[in-house]
């Protein structure tokens, strides 16, 4: 006689094959589990896997951030999918499993989609993978030690990049010295090297030249 | 009145060294003869017989002069010198001999043959131009006209027309010796200012060449000038100044010509005492007796007539006088005779002997009427009227006539002479202004000259300028060209880059979290599936180091960037495959472009782009091909398309080919271009380009 038992449907979405895998392996061989009935299913591009939100029942969706750009994709990245699914269906969590270590980025994952789980897959180990989804599923949010350290330092509270930075970063790519940049935002010079240095922090580099900045909102789409 | 000392410039001094230079000429053309015709015996017989004939010549002019030989056998050496220079062929060398021959003629003397010969070549010199014999013609006439006929008109002729040939050719210093001459003749037709004008221009012209002999003769003939206008003590002056020459010049032997003339002064103003002292000071001179014997009895003559001035009464007068005569007697000296036999009328008349006195000054009558010597005549008129009482009338009346046609005749030849010179001074003005146009032509010409070569230094310049900017430019282009090229490569290194960079984290990265995460999943199973799924991951990580491998490879070849004017062509053959098109580049040989000028490079660069374009245009081809090839020393690089063609000559003129035409050309190469025309297939634009 078997107990019976919850059914949970669990989306994974990655472009990988094998890491999709062992999602599969860890969690269905998770002993906690035991009174759930897992129902997984995979998809390996964005646009697939919003076609299966649609139409599935999933409550947890374990959702990677960096996909290969299909050309017909109106979904970019997992991110954009993140926040397609955090408003059309905010009760699906969402679990973000990235490699991706960026300040910057974090932040953005973070503020735009406020996922239930964030881990980074660089120190994601099966235990904590099984950890993370326990908590989500009954007292989320679970973050990875990274991303919280990142929390806990305070930088998420100046982590927003308005349009006056990008105005200075723009400028500043463009070889403007920064005690020319004030004649084009109203700022004084002192609030621009104020937030210039915030922008250093935000995007972690440190160091007084531009360059290192620069290159940072360059890889993170800003410029 | 008294006879001065003058020298008319009729010695042949400088005349000689003419003849010596002629000969040497004439050594010298031998030489030359007989050094390159050594081979040939028939003309160096002819040098031979011709140094033969010179020397026989001049053997026989020189016999002619030798006075102890009868006169008659010395103008047979001279008719036998002419035939041997008549045997001569050549006019050139002939002319030295004949000017030779002619003074040898004049010295003899024999006048009509001189004249005859001395015309003769005055016409040859002036068939062949030759200025010097002209003026040595004219001079010789002058002095002809001057010394035997005694015309002085004609002599001044002669010697103007000389002096005019001097002046012209630059011979300053015979030109002034010719004016000395013009300006004595002047003195002695009373033309005293005419005179001093001739020889102030002499004078000037004598100076800067040092003439101190010709000087002399200037200025003596200035102090006669002046003596016979009253001015004494100028006179004086100029002959002291004609004295102070003759020492610079050495010519000793005319102190005495010169302390006579001083005398000659003195006695005209009165100081006898004075006079005395400069004709005994004069007669003193060594041998003048000697070596001079005309001058020995004037100066004689002259003493003489002063101390009677002078009242002296202790001197052996009138022995003095008799002694002066018989001396210039037995010359048939007529002039001095004349002079003499006045001089002597004037002491007996003085002496109240008015027979004796009536009696020399009727001889001088007869003498100087029959030499035609105007001015003894009249003074012998002069006295005959005064002492001759009973013909007083007759004397006079004939003094008159004489004085009044001498005086017309004076005046008429003074008024050729002004004409003569003034047609010369016309003439030289003339040939002035021309000189000084010529001078004017040339400094103009010159300063063309100089101008066109600044210009042309200048035009040099900017052309050099032009192609060191044209090299500039091309070295600027091929540099942009190479930088273009440079910064496409480092866009596609990032790329790359950011590929290789993607792929590591995202791919490889996740492929192991995704091994891991299974691994660890597989951990605790210990059934033989679990090892199976195990195994499965190990080759898994096995795959991902292939594809590190991968990566690895691909990095290391991306950092391979060299970029050279290679690449670059390669890039603008490759960036046309974007149409229908299909380009091919080929490399037959490694070429070192780097040793190539940039601006062959760019025009190379410019005609594939104008061909290529040509090509994407009109050709309708599906494929082209572009070749290089290395061929001694050459570019070779063949443009090949298999579109329609086209008739090149008729679309010649199209920009595009002109363009490039004119690039080719510029690196100094080489364009064919074969089509098969309008309805057959393909185009070969061959191209050859020397590398340097």
């Amino acid at each position: 006689m078997q107990e019976s038992k919850e059914d949970l449907d669990i989306l994974l979405i990655d472009d990988h094959h094998m890491i999709m895998e062992g999602y599969k392996n860890v969690i269905s061989k998770a002993k906690i589990f035991s009174a759930l009935n897992f129902n997984i299913e995979m998809a390996d591009n964005c646009e697939y896997a919003w076609e299966k939100i649609k139409t599935g029942n999933y409550s947890v969706v374990f959702l990677d951030i960096n996909f290969p750009v299909l050309e017909d994709s109106k979904i970019h990245s997992g991110e954009d999918l993140g926040v397609r699914i955090k408003t059309e269906f905010p009760e699906i969590k969402i679990i973000i499993l990235t490699v991706l270590e960026d300040h910057f980025r974090i932040f953005n994952i973070l503020s735009n989609i406020q996922p239930d789980g964030f881990l980074i897959k660089g120190e994601t180990t099966s235990k904590e993978l099984i950890h993370c989804l326990e908590k989500v599923l009954y007292s989320p949010p679970y973050y990875g030690s990274k991303i919280s350290n990142l929390l806990r330092s305070g930088v998420a509270q100046k982590s927003s990049i308005d349009e006056i930075d990008r105005v200075m970063l723009y400028q500043l790519s463009l070889g403007t010295k920064t005690k020319d940049i004030p004649k084009y935002v109203n700022l004084s010079l002192r609030a621009v090297e104020d937030r210039k240095k915030k922008l250093k922090d935000v995007f972690g580099v440190r160091g007084e030249g531009n360059k290192a900045l620069l290159e940072k909102a360059r890889e993170s789409g800003y410029i | 009145m008294i006879k001065y000392v003058l020298f008319l410039f009729n010695k042949e001094s400088n005349f000689a060294t003419h003849i010596l230079e002629f000969l040497k000429l004439k050594f010298y053309f031998l030489l030359v003869i007989l050094l390159s015709f050594l081979s040939c015996k028939k003309d160096t017989g002819d040098a031979e017989m011709l140094t033969k004939a010179t020397d026989s010549i001049t053997a026989h002019i020189d016999s002619s002069k030798n006075k102890k030989i009868d006169f008659l056998e010395r103008k047979e050496n001279l008719q036998e010198a002419y035939n041997l220079i008549n045997k001569i062929k050549k006019d050139s060398l002939k002319k030295p001999h004949y000017l030779d021959l002619v003074y040898a003629y004049y010295q003899l003397p024999d006048t009509s043959r001189f004249l005859e010969l001395n015309n003769q070549v005055l016409e040859l010199a002036k068939t062949t131009n030759d200025s010097v014999v002209i003026a040595k013609c004219y001079w010789r006439l002058g002095n002809f006209y001057s010394d035997i006929q005694n015309k002085n008109d004609s002599a001044f002729y002669y010697y103007n027309k000389g002096q005019e040939i001097y002046w012209l050719i630059g011979n300053k210093f015979d030109a002034a010796r010719l004016l000395i001459n013009m300006a004595i003749i002047q003195k002695n037709i009373k033309d005293y200012t005419g005179s001093e004008i001739t020889t102030t221009k002499a004078i000037a012209m004598l100076k800067p060449l040092k003439g101190y002999g010709e000087l002399y003769s200037s200025y003596n003939n200035l102090g006669i000038v002046f003596n016979e206008l009253g001015e004494y003590d100028r006179a004086i002056y100029y002959h002291r100044k004609a004295l102070e020459y003759i020492e610079k010049s050495g010519l000793t032997n005319r102190v005495p010509g010169s302390l006579n003339n001083i005398g000659v002064v003195y006695v005209n103003q009165k100081k006898y005492s004075n006079a005395i002292q400069n004709f005994e000071q004069g007669l003193e001179q060594d041998s003048l007796f000697v070596s001079d014997t005309e001058l020995y009895a004037m100066l004689l003559d002259n003493l003489a007539y002063a101390r009677f001035k002078s009242k002296d009464t202790t001197a052996e007068l009138p022995s003095i006088f008799y002694k002066a005569l018989s001396i210039r007697d037995s010359l048939q000296n007529h002039y001095g005779v004349t002079t003499s036999k006045l001089h002597l009328a004037e002491y007996f008349l003085n002496k109240n002997d008015t027979i004796k006195g009536i009696e020399y000054a009727r001889e001088v009558q007869e003498l100087s009427r029959q030499s035609n010597n105007f001015k003894d005549l009249l003074s012998s008129l002069l006295i005959l009227s005064t002492a001759d009482k009973d013909n007083a009338l007759t004397y006079t009346n004939e003094y008159i006539k004489i004085n009044d046609s001498l005086q017309k005749e004076e005046r008429a030849i003074r008024n050729k002479f002004a004409r003569i010179q003034f047609e010369t001074d016309e003439y030289i003005s003339k040939a002035n202004r021309l000189n000084q146009q010529i001078s004017q032509t040339s400094f103009i010409s010159a300063g063309i000259i100089l101008v066109i070569i600044l210009l042309y230094i200048i035009s040099n310049q900017r052309a050099k300028n032009k192609l060191i900017k044209q090299k500039q430019t091309a070295n600027q282009e091929i540099y942009n060209l190479v930088i273009d090229q440079q910064k496409k490569f480092e866009e596609g290194r990032d790329i790359e880059k950011q590929y290789i960079s993607r792929e590591l984290h995202d791919g490889i990265l996740g492929k192991l979290f995704g091994i891991r995460l299974n691994l660890d999943s597989l951990n605790e199973e210990d059934d033989s599936q679990s090892k199976k799924e195990r195994f499965k991951y190990i080759r898994e990580i096995q795959k991902i180091s292939d594809q590190i491998r991968l990566l690895s490879h691909r990095l290391n070849k991306t950092s391979l960037s060299n970029v050279n004017f290679e690449t670059v062509l390669e890039e603008l053959i490759k960036s046309q495959n974007a149409g229908t098109i299909k380009f091919h580049i080929e490399f037959k040989e490694s070429i070192n472009w780097d040793t190539i000028d940039n601006n062959i490079k760019i025009n190379i660069y410019r005609v594939l782009q104008e061909a290529i374009s040509n090509i994407h245009k009109h050709s309708k081809a599906t494929e082209a091909r572009i070749e290089f090839e290395n061929l001694n020393d050459q570019l070779i690089i063949g443009i090949t398309d298999n579109g329609i063609g086209f008739s090149p000559e008729k679309t010649k003129n199209g920009i595009g080919l002109g363009n490039m035409f004119a690039r080719v050309k510029k690196i100094k190469g080489k364009i064919t271009i074969s089509s098969l025309g309008e309805n057959r297939k393909g185009t070969t634009i061959k191209l050859t380009v020397p590398f340097n």
